[in-house]
């Protein structure tokens, strides 16, 4: 049996500075490849599994995916609010288990005030609050699973976030200010995995309230919660819709999608939006391919040059009696194990980058992102490796062909 | 054991014209016997020795080992055929500084063939005890110039050949170092039978020469080993 790992593994020794330079080198190139794809993947799922409870979302016409970043990830940039009218026909449809109106325009300590319906909170926090109870009371506020409120503390809400939401509150805009209400957190979602976890919900009786909108009860009325009397509704950025069949999901959608408003599934937008995300990857993988090429070809040559260096050696083996096969399998064996070694530590550094990355991005946004090993990766590292065995057959056949003797006298 | 005959070995000068660098009519190695090749330098001692042992092809002529041709033999036979036939030792030792003093000299059990490896491996380890080599070291470059010699020659040594081919083995060592590697190769052709084929200017290792043979731009001319009195039959 032919064994030149003792070998390879004395000639990797010789210089031991440039055999990690070259295996680093590889490491970073693959775990660029491995970080983005994982990266990707884990964004898709994360902001899958965030909008997962955003069945249908009706909102004023316009961008859906704006529309979309607003009620599912609370991005709070201006959007035209939804007419009342169209939000009292929403209220009453008979086919909407739970219409959940979602409205900004406060702030505490950076996260977002939301205003909505008690229904719509334990829907978000699976069916079930992780602490506490639902707010039944206008001073009364649930709190994301990620936020630092506890269940009793009480705050004053900031108005505004930066952004100007809601018309007609009388207030100059520009200026945050607090309101003078107190409010108690009565409750904990389960984590959701979207910037939800971050937010504070309010009824939004209180937000119509502190921004002096009717609140779609009869004046003095401290109800929370539907129903609401229809000419004392104030329009609204969005309406989340839990329809109560899939058939009742597609008849709001068309209802909806009309003159003045816009109704969608978040679910499609995001679709719509991996397909860009998708063309982008491409431009990244083939970026990430060609970096690895080229670290590939510079190692190559570095090789080639290195083992220039080793022709005495390789002479020796030969006049010692060693068959050129052998020559040529410690060469291969060298160049294959710096790129498989390479590669698999490249597979964990993506690991680490990815998971990196990942996490600073939910601390960012709120979006629960967890980058795992796929598939993708397993097979980008394998076809690395496959592709170091075959380009190492180059300065295998290259060198295990010279002279012997020319080394040697 | 080794028999040349009308051997031609030549080479082309950058304007293509052939010169030749050895012309050897005739010329038997038997074993038994310490032969010692001296020439100034570029006479084509080295080119000798390598044609000798298979890894330098004649232009004209044969190099017989037992009758056989050996550039008649396929390469990979003829790979075959040098690791148990001749040992070689060089200048500068050549050994591989990042292995063992051990791992050196079983290097070839690793060239594949090899039966029996853990018999060689004890075989290794008895020629260096013999030659006095530590076998303690983790690296060979952590051996003294005389002992890294000696390792080589251990590593000559392992398939036990019937040749030992030597191309100036104490040039890089000093006079206690080369007395000792000059005995031992003078041992080995006396006390084991082997041929020993030595390229050297080392008064010390032509002292010790049965034959001594001196080459002047690649033609051979023996002379009669002054210093020593009995030579073998
Ligand atoms: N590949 C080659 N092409 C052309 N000429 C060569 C080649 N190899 C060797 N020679 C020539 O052959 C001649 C003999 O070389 P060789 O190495 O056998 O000499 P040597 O007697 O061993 O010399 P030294 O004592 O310096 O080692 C030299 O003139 C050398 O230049
Ligand atoms: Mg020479």
């Amino acid at each position: 049996m032919m064994n030149p790992l003792p070998l390879v593994i004395a000639t990797l020794r010789r210089n031991p500075v440039t055999t990690i330079t070259f295996i680093a080198l590889v490491a970073v190139a693959v775990g660029l490849g491995v970080a983005i794809t994982s990266q990707e993947r884990a964004l898709k799922r994360g902001s899958a599994h965030a909008a997962d409870r955003f069945d249908l979302v009706i909102a004023a016409p316009g961008s859906q995916t704006d529309a979309m970043l607003k009620a599912v990830f609370l991005r709070t940039g201006s959007v035209e609010l939804l007419k009342p009218e169209v939000v009292a026909r929403v209220f009453a449809e008979p086919h909407a288990e739970i219409v959940a109106p979602i409205a900004f325009g406060d702030s505490h300590d950076g996260a977002p005030i939301v205003g909505s319906v008690p229904g719509f909170v334990t829907y978000l926090s699976g069916g079930k609050l992780a602490e506490g109870r639902p707010f039944a009371d206008h001073e009364e506020a649930v709190v994301g699973a990620a936020s630092p409120l506890k269940i009793g503390d009480t705050f004053h809400p900031t108005h505004g976030d930066g952004h100007a939401e809601l018309e007609g509150d009388g207030e100059e805009h520009g200026h945050d200010h607090e309101h003078g209400v107190d409010i108690t957190v009565v409750g904990r979602m389960a984590p959701t995995g979207s910037p939800w976890d971050m937010a504070i919900v309010v009824p939004v009786e209180l937000t119509w309230e502190l921004h002096n909108l009717p609140t779609g009860h009869p004046q003095g009325s401290e109800q929370v919660g539907p129903p609401y009397v229809s000419d004392r509704l104030p329009g609204v950025p969005a309406l989340v819709v839990k329809p109560d069949s899939v058939a009742a999901a597609y008849g709001l959608r068309n209802i909806y999608r009309a003159q003045d408003s816009t109704a969608f599934f978040p679910a499609e937008v995001l679709v719509e939006l991996y397909a860009l995300l998708g063309d982008m990857r491409q431009l990244m993988n083939v970026m990430a391919l060609a970096t690895q090429t080229l670290v590939i070809v510079a190692i190559l040559v570095g090789i080639m040059v290195l083992l220039r260096l080793y022709r005495v050696q390789f002479s020796v083996l030969r006049a010692l009696g060693a068959p050129r096969s052998f020559i040529f399998l410690t060469i291969w064996s060298y160049v294959a194990l710096i790129v498989a070694v390479g590669a698999v530590a490249g597979l964990g550094l993506g690991m680490g980058l990815a998971g990196t990355i990942s996490a600073a991005f939910t601390a960012q946004t709120g979006i629960a992102l967890d980058a795992t090993i796929g598939a993708s990766e397993i097979w980008l590292v394998m076809a690395i490796i496959a592709i170091g065995m075959a380009v190492a057959t180059v300065p295998a056949a290259l060198l295990y062909r010279k002279p012997v003797i020319d080394a040697l006298r | 054991m080794f028999t040349i005959e009308n051997l031609v070995l030549s080479y082309r000068d950058d304007g293509g014209k052939p010169f030749t660098v050895l012309e050897l009519p005739a010329l038997q190695l038997g074993r038994e016997s310490l032969v010692v090749v001296t020439g100034p330098s570029g006479s084509g001692k080295s080119s000798l020795l390598y044609a000798l042992c298979g890894l330098l092809k004649p232009t004209a002529g044969a190099v017989r080992h037992e009758g056989q041709d050996i550039y008649a033999l396929s390469e990979a036979r003829r790979d075959r055929w040098r690791r148990e036939t001749v040992g070689l030792i060089f200048q500068d030792f050549h050994l591989i500084p990042e292995l063992s003093p051990l791992a050196n000299v079983t290097l070839a059990t690793h060239f594949g063939g090899t039966a029996d490896r853990r018999a060689l491996a004890l075989r290794g380890r008895a020629l260096l005890d013999v030659l006095g080599v530590p076998t303690d070291r983790r690296h060979a470059s952590a051996l003294s110039r005389g002992e890294q010699q000696r390792t080589a020659i251990a590593r000559a040594l392992l398939f036990d050949p019937p040749a030992i081919l030597a191309d100036e083995p104490t040039a890089s060592l000093d006079a206690e170092a080369s007395t000792l590697v000059a005995d031992r190769l003078l041992s080995l052709s006396r006390d084991e039978g082997r041929l020993v084929l030595a390229v050297s200017h080392d008064p010390i290792l032509i002292s010790r020469a049965d034959r001594l043979l001196h080459l002047e731009r690649g033609h051979l001319k023996e002379t009669e080993p002054t210093m020593r009195k009995e030579i073998p039959a």
